[in-house]
């Protein structure tokens, strides 16, 4: 959530209170000035009087009855209040400074609030954000934060933003007994502590399963949840849905539901651009479950046999005939040398193999997987170099059976052969589902071609860079100016464009950020990404 | 495997580059409506939609060269088949070929098959 770079407007604020949660610190201190007998004119005509009379702009104005109040900088406040008595639109101006109490900036009040709740709240040896019972906390509730809902969900969502950048530690949240019937108003948990390890919802009155949705594959890491005391577990589903929103949750309400030992390790962080993802679930699965299997495909081949079962299939193609582009220096463009390991296991259908041979080279089974894994050569992905990998990831319903939902990967990128110390380029396409027994994945089909080297050119600049050249998948009317990859703008512009998306398509902040992020911050291509999207996205996307 | 998914994904993919060169409108049997095509970063829903993307493509003459074919037998049972090429690009008169990779999931349907979903990246 991205609260920067934009002060208050101020017209449409209806004097909620502050939960301006920029980095005022850093500003001077604002003083709240009441004006009197402004009525014969407008309020924009008392602002440019008081600009005309003092060089001073009043900031952040807002109406109450008679009352019209606005903030200037403390220093400025005498040279304001001395126009006390001017005449303005035939009345006398009356100008006073709030008393001292209430004449910090609400704002500061605000966030000064916020962060002594969260130091209070915060266990930091434990790594426990403990935010339980929040409706007796009598600060929260002098200040009137938890007033209703509104006032209640911005509430936390400053206060998440906030513990996001000062508590960077969390690993455990507690939102026991906050009389939950729905999560909307602490979504913005799972934005800010991704990582969360331990969370506890218990005594809240979370109605069904359906309610934790929104955080479906929104913490990877989340190891343990206890949603004790809570009306969904009258649904003897409930358990079971809830394990499955969660990949990596092994205790649930103090119960082992899944082995641990058998979970894929922790995923690299692995930004991977440009892709294309069809939902956000879809990415974060695709991009933490790429950067483990490349992990293990680099260090340890026989960590992936869980992955795979005995329907399996692993088959690889040894593409020795690839566009030797100029542009390329020669080194380590090599062609492939024919007698490396690759062709005894290729199975190119496009040469002809004898019958037998294709049959034999497509590996069936996790043994026959690993038996041609270990007769690869050794690898080495730098993951960390995200420009030279692309990434598409598409849902695939029933793969094996109706119900499944699955999602086809296929990744493009570079690798180092580290026996023949050649880099080389791959595909790799991967048909990956929910294991039926629950927790991990299994790979169905898995089919790899190796080539040789042909950088990176073309996912690095996908639409400008082959201006020049040829530009087979350039359609002008649907694909606009390109961002340069992986730029991300500063907060005022990135702002800006968000509540454009927002504004044209209806999406809440929380998606309009996603889908530019995923778009590069090209509002065209987000516009694109949202079209293609747009049904398969939840309800909950989009404002009201 | 008691079909031939691997003449089937031949005959598929020769059937589809001829097409492809001739006319790329004539691609459209080969989709449904619940067909996606994933091109670069593009993704489009539905036979019109893909082969206005096809056919808006900023090229006039385009030949793929195969050079790697690997076909998987999908679902067991379900007669599925996932293709994966890799080979040349050959646009207009450009000078030099660009590579490409293509994912084809082919769902069978009565007497034959069409594309359920269409991956294709430059690789250069």
């Amino acid at each position: 959530m991205s609260y920067r770079g934009r002060g208050r407007s101020g017209q449409n604020n209806g004097g909620q209170g502050g939960m301006q949660v920029d980095g005022s610190n850093n500003s001077p201190s604002l003083v709240a000035l009441d004006f009197q007998n402004w009525q014969g004119g407008t309020q924009s005509d008392l602002i440019s009087f008081i600009k005309r009379k003092s060089r001073i702009t009043l900031q952040n104005p807002r109406v109450n009855g008679p009352v019209l109040t606005a903030f200037v900088p403390e220093r400025d406040v005498s040279i304001v209040t001395k126009l006390n008595g001017i005449r303005f639109a035939g009345q006398a101006l009356q100008i006073s400074a709030q008393s001292s109490a209430s004449t910090t900036n609400a704002t500061i009040q605000t966030v000064d609030v916020l962060t002594g709740f969260l130091n209070s709240r915060y266990n930091a040896s434990a790594q426990l954000l403990n935010l339980s019972n929040m409706g007796q906390d009598p600060v929260l509730l002098e200040r009137g934060m938890l007033a209703n809902p509104t006032t209640a969900t911005k509430m936390f969502m400053a206060l998440m933003k906030m513990a996001k950048d000062n508590l960077p530690g969390v690993r455990s949240v507690s939102l026991e007994t906050n009389q939950l019937t729905d999560i909307s108003s602490v979504q913005s948990l799972s934005t800010s502590f991704p990582n969360l390890e331990n969370l506890s919802l218990a005594n809240n009155m979370l109605p069904n399963f359906q309610a934790l949705l929104p955080w479906r594959n929104r913490f990877p890491k989340l190891r343990e949840l206890v949603i004790q005391g809570n009306p969904l577990l009258n649904d003897p589903n409930s358990q079971r849905e809830i394990v499955s929103m969660f990949p990596r949750l092994v205790m649930l309400d103090g119960v082992t539901v899944r082995n641990e030992a058998d979970l894929p390790r922790d995923a690299l962080p692995m930004p991977v651009l440009p892709t294309f993802f069809e939902t956000p679930e879809i990415q974060n699965l695709s991009q933490s479950f790429l950067a483990e299997f490349l992990r293990c495909w680099d260090t340890d081949r026989s960590q992936l046999l869980g992955l795979y079962d005995d329907a399996s299939m692993f088959s690889m193609c040894y593409n020795t005939n690839t566009p030797k582009l100029p542009s390329h220096q020669p080194t380590n463009r090599r062609g492939p040398n024919p007698n490396t390991p690759y062709t005894s296991t290729s199975r190119n259908l496009a040469f002809s193999n004898t019958p037998a041979t294709r049959n034999q080279r497509l590996a069936i089974g996790r043994n026959a997987i690993l038996t041609v894994f270990q007769k690869l050569p050794a690898t080495k992905h730098d993951l960390s170099q995200a420009h030279k990998f692309a990434i598409d990831g598409i849902a695939l319903n029933g793969v094996r059976s109706p119900q499944d939902s699955a999602i086809s990967v296929s990744i493009h990128g570079e690798m180092l052969d580290v026996t023949s110390n050649l880099t080389r380029s791959f595909d790799r396409t991967l048909v990956i589902l929910p294991s039926p027994v629950g927790g991990s994945f299994v790979i169905a089909s898995d089919m790899l071609t190796i080539r040789s080297a042909a950088g990176s050119d073309a996912f690095t600049s996908p639409r400008a860079g082959q201006s020049a050249n040829v530009t087979p998948h350039v359609t002008p009317a649907t694909t606009p100016t390109p961002a340069p990859t992986g730029a991300t703008p500063d907060p005022s512009t990135a702002e800006t464009l968000v509540h454009q998306l927002m504004a044209q398509t209806g999406l809440t902040l929380k998606y309009a950020q996603e889908c530019l992020q995923q778009a590069n911050f090209d509002l065209g291509l987000a516009l694109n990404l949202f079209q293609q999207s747009r049904s398969q996205l939840p309800p909950d996307a989009f404002a009201q | 495997m008691s079909f031939d998914y691997q003449g089937l994904a031949q005959q598929f993919v020769n059937h589809y580059y001829s097409q492809f060169s001739a006319d790329r409108g004539s691609l459209a049997p080969l989709y449904r409506d619940h067909s996606m095509l994933t091109f670069e970063r593009d993704q489009v829903q539905g036979t019109q939609a893909i082969v206005e993307k096809l056919t808006s493509l900023g090229f006039q003459k385009v030949q793929h060269e195969i050079a790697t074919l690997d076909a998987q037998p999908g679902t067991p049972g379900n007669r599925d088949v996932i293709v994966m090429v890799t080979g040349k690009l050959l646009i207009d008169d450009e000078p030099t070929p660009k590579g490409y990779s293509q994912v084809f999931h082919l769902i069978p349907e009565g007497d034959s098959y069409y594309v359920y979903n269409d991956i294709f990246r430059l690789v250069f």
